[in-house]
């Protein structure tokens, strides 16, 4: 039976999900390793695959760490991704300290990162199947340029940074395209199911 | 291009505005320039002379004329 944990990072308020099945797992955006590990040892899972819902750094902080201590987990991401996490200015980690102050946290020392290349490049709109589950990614510009929506069985969906409730999307970062935002992703979140699980990359998860 | 030149075209080009509207520009002084503009022009900044702002200065950089000294501690003299 797949069991579903979130980690929440303490300095971002970014959400980590973990998919566990057999004592496999898929991680979602690993925005900080500390408590992501102790969760898996904790609970003795081992991840499987890694995927990103967009390359900011506060959604893979942890990815290189998770790697580093689970050698066999294999990190899939689309190109545009993928070229995001290995550019500070793309993955704001160059810019993360002053954004912190912005949002109430002065002090914070943050330094640029960049992760490792991903193990398997994917397509943008690419369907995974995993351990009797689908894995769906559909690709949604504006916030990012990699920026995905990943549904998982098409009934829960991994918003990223989309659909966080009471906030509209920031779409003025470096790489943030109001315009395909306007023509590819509000309508299509506009067009999800109601009932649908919403699982967004900061927040609580809600039923639409 | 000058580096004066490189400079006025980042926040012409961020801001929308014309040459002789820069140097009464600050930061906060009108809703182009908000926080987010303001993480927008100095990625593009950096990116422009190929320097590392640190955040001390990033919020240092108050206005036009006070972005300049700024540089300036980073070696790019305009």
């Amino acid at each position: 039976m797949l069991q579903t944990v979130i980690s929440v990072d303490p300095l971002t308020e970014s959400n980590c999900y973990i998919l566990a099945e057999d004592k496999k797992c898929v991680v979602i955006d690993p925005g900080e390793s500390e408590r992501l590990l102790h969760t898996l040892s904790e609970r003795g899972w081992e991840p499987e695959l890694i995927l990103l819902t967009h390359e900011h750094c506060d959604h893979m902080a942890g990815l290189d760490a998770l790697r580093e201590t689970y050698p066999q987990a294999r990190f899939a991401a689309s190109k545009v991704c993928n070229d995001g996490v290995q550019n500070t200015r793309l993955n704001m980690s160059r810019i993360m300290e002053v954004y912190l102050y912005f949002r109430g946290k002065p002090g914070i020392h943050y330094d640029p990162i960049v992760c490792r290349p991903a193990d398997e490049i994917i397509e943008e709109n690419a369907q995974l199947a995993w351990r009797g589950h689908t894995l769906r990614l559909v690709p949604l510009p504006g916030h990012t340029p990699g920026s995905a929506g990943i549904f998982l069985d098409e009934n829960v969906f991994f918003s990223g940074d989309y659909l966080i409730p009471d906030e509209e999307p920031l779409l003025r970062f470096p790489g943030g395209d109001a315009d395909s935002y306007q023509k590819i992703t509000e309508p299509f979140l506009r067009s999800l199911p109601a009932g649908i699980r919403i699982c967004p990359g900061h927040g609580e998860p809600f039923d639409l | 291009m000058t580096n004066l030149e490189k400079y006025d075209k980042a926040f012409i080009r961020l801001f929308k505005v014309k040459k002789e509207d820069l140097p009464g520009m600050k930061y906060m002084g009108d809703k182009k320039w908000d926080s987010m503009a303001h993480m927008d022009l100095m990625s593009d900044l950096e990116e422009i002379f190929d320097i590392q702002i640190s955040t001390v200065d990033v919020l240092d950089f108050t206005d036009y004329n006070k972005g300049k000294i700024v540089l300036g501690r980073y070696g790019v003299e305009i």
